[in-house]
């Protein structure tokens, strides 16, 4: 594997998840390769990540979206904050979580199929996932007023670190974990009186 | 206001819906979902519904919609069986769509936890900022275009068409043949004017312009000249004196 042949895939690979932005996949990787090396110089990616992977090194390699791309180590991220000059946009709301969730869990489903499950009213919601791109309209359900189908993004995947779909944890998980636990949700203390203003509204439901 | 009702205001705005609400009187309890007392959570649901309309709070429809419903189930409760039910209890009871739903709930509930937590990893990981050329480059153009994208795409079009469009040219209010007339009588009273003088009546920018038009108009047609003493100096109208002959 520590070949000459590899290493100068390896740094091909190397130079090129370097250079972008995005996630790159591994057709587009290996068609560049090829055509700047001999075809017995190009090894398999996964050789190439793996290696990379194992390094001392700041960066690793982590698949997001069907791609590949080089991020720093999370275990590093105070230290990267300090470089940042922009402060971090508000989280997610607690309905964006949750509207998200069911979307993409039952993926295509429609509006009122989704305001089913939450009890709720949605369509603010659906807006602000659609116009950051988390959501799009996949198509209209055939039924009564023919209602928009929603499924989530690549973008998605890549906000939540996640490969493909089918890397989000099972929903049969949850129910689980939810079983083991049934005792785990005790009172919400009482705040403080200097709490009240801070309570946000990511605290305080979630009962962790 | 004091604390206690400082308190349940917030907490109050955090309930996401009616369920999410019911899944906290539930829990609170430490009970299981499907152990729920109906008639005992139908009055706390009610209980903390007068509360939000005590407070003023937005009560919304989801809420009432849910009181509704529980109020159904609590009286179907309290129905004596009917005969046939013994053979399939499970099914004849009252509370199980409502229990469904609230399982159901509390699944997607932990999910969006488990999504927030995902979200927060992720953000620890940073990667190569695109630089601006990229932004700007081909690079973009290979990117797939969603139907949502081009109507959006249409929606700024026809934003800006509606701006061309709404443009309405209104008819001046002030002319710049009145303004000549006033400029010309100025000058003849007093036998020259300053530049900046002749605007001092200028009301808007409207008449600050029609009047720099009257200026330009006179002097085109030689009925006035421009006179400067020495360069950046106050400019001096005067009448052409070969005309006044």
């Amino acid at each position: 594997m520590a070949e000459m042949s590899d290493s100068l895939f390896f740094s091909l690979c190397e130079a090129l998840l370097f250079s972008s932005s995005e996630p790159i996949s591994e057709t587009v990787i290996l068609r560049i390769a090829s055509e700047y090396l001999q075809d017995d110089e190009v090894g398999p990616l996964s050789e190439f990540i793996e290696w990379y992977n194992q390094r001392q090194s700041g960066l690793k390699i982590v698949k997001l979206a069907g791609g590949w791309q080089i991020v720093t180590r999370p275990e590093f991220s105070d230290a990267v904050r300090r470089l940042k000059t922009t402060t971090r946009k508000a989280r997610f709301s607690r309905a964006s979580l949750e509207t998200l969730a069911i979307v993409a869990y039952r993926q295509p489903i429609t509006a009122p199929e989704i305001e089913n499950i939450r009890g709720v009213e949605c369509s603010g919601v659906l807006k602000s996932l659609l116009d950051k791109k988390l959501i799009t309209i996949l198509g209209r359900k055939h039924g009564p007023g023919n209602p928009l189908l929603y499924g989530t993004t690549p973008q998605f995947l890549m906000v939540f670190g996640l490969d493909e779909l089918q890397s989000l944890p099972s929903l049969e998980e949850f129910e689980r974990d939810l079983a083991d636990s049934d005792t785990k949700y005790l009172e919400i203390p009482f705040p403080q009186t200097d709490d009240i203003s801070s309570t946000s509204n990511l605290e305080s439901v979630d009962e962790k | 206001m004091n604390r206690i009702d400082d308190y349940i205001r917030i907490k109050l705005e955090l309930f996401e819906g009616p369920l999410d609400l019911l899944l906290h009187l539930i829990r609170s309890q430490q009970i299981d979902i499907s152990a729920i007392s109906i008639a005992r959570i139908t009055d706390q649901y009610l209980e903390t519904i007068e509360l939000m309309k005590e407070l003023d709070l937005d009560v919304a429809g989801d809420f009432l919609v849910m009181a509704a419903t529980l109020i159904l189930i609590k009286s179907r409760m309290l129905l004596p069986p009917s005969e046939n039910t013994a053979d399939n209890l499970e099914e004849e009871d009252p509370r199980e769509e409502l229990i469904r739903r609230l399982k159901q709930y509390e699944l997607f509930k932990e999910a969006s936890l488990k999504l927030e937590d995902m979200e927060q990893i992720r953000h620890r990981m940073y990667s190569r900022p695109s630089t601006p050329d990229e932004i700007q480059g081909g690079k973009d153009w290979i990117i797939d275009v969603s139907l949502v994208d081009l109507l959006t795409a249409l929606k700024d079009i026809i934003i800006r068409r509606k701006d061309v469009i709404a443009h309405i040219v209104r008819p001046s209010p002030v002319s710049v043949r009145e303004k000549m007339t006033r400029i010309l009588e100025l000058i003849r009273e007093n036998g020259t004017l300053l530049f900046s003088e002749v605007f001092d009546d200028a009301s808007s920018r409207q008449d600050v312009i029609a009047t720099f038009l009257a200026i330009l108009e006179l002097v085109r047609t030689q009925l006035i000249r421009a006179r400067q003493r020495c360069l950046m100096s106050d400019i001096r109208l005067v009448l052409c004196k070969p005309r006044q002959e």
